[in-house]
């Protein structure tokens, strides 16, 4: 009896709170649809397989997936605002029906389920012109009619100053910039968008800067999906087709426009990708989205086959555990060493299965190459051979990585094209010697006195201006970060740096100073070397980042190396689209110059892995070309 | 009374102000440049000159270009009017940001307070009533052992034992994603989920409150006037009920008013490692991302919950001892 009461009284207590607690439902608070029901039916997703035998009959319930993510969930779905990973994932699931789309190996094909037409014309002016006629009966999830002028909305929100007025600050990016016009558009010294323009209700154009023909990855410009009108603006709010371009109607502002885009962040609810969203729970940190019937397939005619997916946030510490116990069905891009070794141990009792592949970007160290010491290559060079960079892979990765000699990744088809030549690369092997030589040959070979170097202690460089340099070089590094405190033992602690005469100061910050300092070129900088990570795109657009004088141009590299870098980056750009040989030649040559330039040491490449529960088939995922938001599609559930 | 609640209301306003102060201008001076963090995802995306007007912008809207005072007092103008700001990280206002999470905080707060209270003052008389024996020393072990672990540590381990391994609670969350029930079954289902937080939550604080009412029973219990009524022949349970646990509470109350207005205060350690949406998280989120309009809304909630929390307990003196004047 005294047991009854006690479990009575605990029921009681946490029944008080819950009912204390001002009656917050909690479910579903950005709800778009009504997803209540009063059959009560409880949706566990609890309940272990591990280590069982699967008994699965060929049937797919398909019923329902819970994809967990790494970063924490916002519920602002849209990319303008909140630039989070997982909701960047949700977005793509809802998103689709772009006139161009890249396949499984990264090439950017044409989706004939929504095209009806695609007309290339190169202009006088030497642009290049897409005109692309849409299908007819194309639909977004409610129903409603999707239009040319949808799509074009999509470049329009990427790029107009209303939309920054509104907060926004994830804007552009290479889909937009090269279009004829933008700069004028996006800097509001033009009402009109030159490059666009509205040809009919189902058609469109897009021009590309005649500056940047050729370029390779034209059609990747009308790769953008339709952004429906309805949910973004309000109904008296048009595109209007001038002869110079396309522009909003004259009522267009921030202030009208406002809380219908606000709305729209929050309740994406007009959507054109394989699923819709349904409703956000910010208590469960998990966006519910359920298949979208007008969603008509991908370039291959696939449609989602599995009704709902979860996304949800699943936090690093218990991630395997939440896999486990069955709160999340695929974890994915998982690189903590421990938990891959836990997640195939997994797999190996059974219940779950796993993929592996290669992280299209690097862990590594940054340089500023226009002050300091290490706007000196011979110093950049020299810190490589300091850096035991295979051991440091080893170590950071569990195992689960391997060393890069330049900004590429393994899925690429250039990297698998030129795997011999990459093999070839200087991979800057441990070597106290060929540092010192690399200091002597950069002129590293006086005291502060101006003598000949004694061999011990820091070294010196006579400038121009008669004064020297001393081999001092400044580190800045984030809080609470792994890679810094191995790089302290393995790099700044090394005796071999000493015993080449450099040192290495650390100032630790938050990351928001890291960048800081990461983003300022000035001479000022008081910090040349940095630690962070970074990845690339598909398309592979890298001049921006290397443009001389540039803000973009984060390693600040200048004089003949930096314009041979940049000059590099654009004939790589300028390759005509689909002549892939000179394409992947230029590319090589650009990794080849980079690798002697070395803006960055690559530290650390992750082996990422997915695991899964084995329920999951038909999964396939490259992380780089096809990655899980498309793997998805295809993917069917027991 | 009104003359003395009247006085403490004005030095409340006080402290209010200077804490304001101090936690503002520390904010302020913490290093970083909070334009440039509102601003820096529009680098490479816009040209050299729209960043800079846009950094411009962002500072002439934080005011960071005018001096100390007057940023403090355009701030604490809108905090007064019920403006908290804006947050750079979720880039929406305060007030929307802090809303749900902080009537989570006090739904799972009150559950926690509520049955460790139930749990530690009975606890805590028995043991004192029955000092030295083997099941007071067998608590007394215990809850030294729960005083001693980080909260983290036991939160930890009952994930492991009772998610993991038993299957009984889920690791984290509020409710099941995409959970289709209403009324009984979503209460339900918000109890099974955040059982596992609260009976950690619970059992981290049973060892302080349960030692705290021990210790002070132990005190009574040896008063004159306890002798005295069992020397009358009153009832053991009346003893210790009417006449002890009476005196007992005094040193008791500060800690039990104190824990009623902590669930208006999140659990950093309890909300991240559970994945709660609550108060204590968000301070956490702010603080880590620099979005110090959310850290300071934060913050200021804690100094009036403090004030109002030491007035009560000023006040409840007076309710619970009549010896203890607080006309004056």
């Amino acid at each position: 009896m005294k047991k009854k009461l006690i479990s009575l009284f605990l029921v009681g207590a946490m029944t008080a709170g819950m009912v204390a607690g001002c009656g917050n439902s909690g479910n579903g608070s950005n709800a778009a649809a009504g997803n209540d029901s009063a059959s009560g039916d409880v949706a566990s997703t609890e309940g272990v397989e591990e280590g069982t035998e699967s008994t699965f009959d060929g049937t797919y319930s398909n019923k329902q997936v819970i994809l967990g993510e790494s970063s924490e969930t916002s519920g602002d779905i849209t990319p303008f605002w909140v630039n989070g990973a997982s909701d960047y994932d949700a977005y793509k699931l809802v998103t689709g029906m772009a006139p161009i789309e890249n396949d499984q190996t990264g090439k950017w094909i044409e989706n004939p389920t929504v095209l009806e037409n695609l007309e290339v014309t190169d202009n006088d002016d030497g642009s290049r012109t897409y005109t692309v006629t849409i299908k007819d009966g194309l639909k977004f999830s409610d129903g409603s009619d999707i239009n040319a002028d949808d799509y074009l909305l999509n470049y329009m929100l990427r790029c107009d100053e209303m939309i920054v007025d509104l907060e926004a600050s994830n804007l552009t990016d290479s889909t937009v910039q090269y279009v004829a016009g933008y700069n004028e558009f996006s800097n509001g010294e033009s009402d009109t968008f030159a490059g666009l323009h509205l040809i009919d209700e189902k058609t469109y154009s897009v021009t590309i800067d005649a500056q940047y023909m050729p370029y390779y990855y034209g059609s990747a410009l009308i790769s953008l999906e339709p952004q429906s009108m309805d949910l973004w603006l309000p109904e008296d709010v048009t595109l209007e087709e001038t002869e110079n371009g396309v522009k909003f109607s004259d009522n267009f502002s921030a202030e009208y426009i406002g809380d219908k885009v606000q709305a729209a962040r929050y309740n994406y609810n007009i959507c054109s990708g394989p699923y819709m969203f349904t409703s956000y729970d910010e208590n469960a940190y998990t966006y519910t989205l359920t298949k979208n019937p007008n969603f008509p397939g991908n370039f291959e005619g696939q449609t989602a086959n599995i009704e709902t997916v979860l996304v949800k946030y699943t936090p690093q510490d218990t991630m395997m555990d939440q896999l486990k116990t069955g709160a999340v069905d695929i974890l994915y891009q998982v690189a903590d060493g421990d938990q891959i070794e836990q997640g195939l141990d997994m797999v190996e009792e059974g219940g779950f299965d796993y993929l592996s592949y290669g992280r299209a970007g690097y862990g590594m160290i940054s340089f500023k190459c226009n002050q300091g010491p290490t706007q000196f290559k011979e110093v950049r060079h020299a810190m490589a051979y300091l850096l035991d960079r295979v051991s440091f892979a080893q170590t950071f990765t569990g195992g689960h990585g391997i060393v890069v000699n330049g900004p590429y990744g393994s899925q690429q088809w250039m990297a698998e094209e030129y795997a011999e030549e990459i093999d070839g690369l200087n991979s800057y092997t441990y070597s106290l010697d060929s540092a010192i030589a690399e200091l002597e040959a950069g002129g590293w070979v006086y005291n502060e006195d101006g003598s000949e170097y004694s061999g011990s202690g820091i070294r010196y460089k006579k400038l121009d201006d008669g004064t020297y340099m001393p081999l001092i070089i400044e580190w800045f590094s984030s809080d609470n970060n792994s890679v810094s405190d191995l790089l302290v033992t393995t790099l700044q602690q090394n005796p071999d740096v000493a015993a080449a005469g450099m040192q290495i100061n650390q100032t630790v910050g938050t990351f928001t100073d890291l960048l800081t300092y990461y983003y300022d070129n000035s001479e000022e900088n008081p910090y040349q070397m940095f630690n962070l990570a970074t990845g690339f795109g598909n398309p592979y657009d890298v001049a921006y980042m290397y443009e001389p004088g540039s803000s973009n141009n984060t390693n600040a590299v200048l004089g003949e190396e930096g314009q041979q870098l940049y000059d590099l980056a654009i004939a790589m750009n300028q390759t005509e689209e689909g002549d892939d040989a000179t394409y992947a030649e230029n590319w090589y040559k650009f990794i080849e110059c980079w690798n002697d330039v070395l803006p960055e040491i690559p530290l650390y490449s992750n082996d990422y892995h997915d695991f899964y529960t084995s329920k999951l088939h038909d999964f396939e995922e490259d992380g780089y070309n096809w990655d899980v938001t498309k793997a998805i599609l295809y993917a069917n559930m027991e | 009374m009104l003359k003395y609640v009247g006085k403490r209301l004005i030095y409340m306003v006080g402290v209010f102000f200077v804490v304001s102060i101090i936690l503002f201008i520390l904010f302020n001076n913490v290093p970083g440049d909070r334009a440039l963090n509102q601003v820096q995802n529009l680098r490479g995306k816009v040209s050299d000159e729209t960043f800079q007007l846009r950094y411009q912008e962002a500072r002439d809207k934080l005011g960071l270009d005018d001096p100390i005072p007057i940023r403090y007092v355009k701030w604490m103008g809108n905090l007064l009017r019920g403006d908290f700001g804006y947050s750079s990280f979720y880039k929406k206002d305060v007030i929307d940001v802090l809303g749900t999470p902080l009537l989570n905080t006090i739904q799972i707060n009150i559950m926690a307070t509520i049955i460790a209270l139930a749990i530690t003052i009975p606890l805590g008389i028995h043991c004192a009533v029955k000092k030295f024996s083997k099941f007071d020393n067998a608590i007394q072990v215990l809850t030294i052992v729960g005083y001693s672990m980080p909260q983290y540590i036991i939160a930890l381990v009952f994930i492991f034992i009772f998610a993991v391994k038993l299957g009984w609670f889920p690791i984290s969350g509020m409710n099941t994603p995409n959970f289709q029930g209403t009324g009984l079954a979503f209460v339900l289902d918000r109890i099974h989920y955040l059982a596992l937080p609260v009976i950690v939550m619970t059992v981290a604080s049973l060892g302080s409150m349960t030692r705290y009412v021990r210790a002070a029973m132990i005190d009574a219990l040896r008063m004159d006037y306890i002798r005295t009524a069992r020397a009358k022949g009153l009832r053991e349970k009346v003893v210790i009920y009417s006449h002890a646990w009476r005196n007992a509470l005094l040193p008791v109350i500060t800690l039990i008013i104190t824990w009623f207005m902590n669930i208006f205060m999140g659990s950093i350690v309890i909300e991240q490692i559970f994945q709660i949406n609550g108060i204590g998280k968000m301070y956490y989120v702010g603080l880590m991302n620099q979005d110090y309009d959310v850290a300071l809304a934060v913050n200021m909630l804690y100094c009036v919950i403090t004030l109002i929390s030491n007035l009560i307990t000023d006040l409840s003196y007076g309710i619970v001892d009549p010896r203890v004047r607080i006309n004056k």
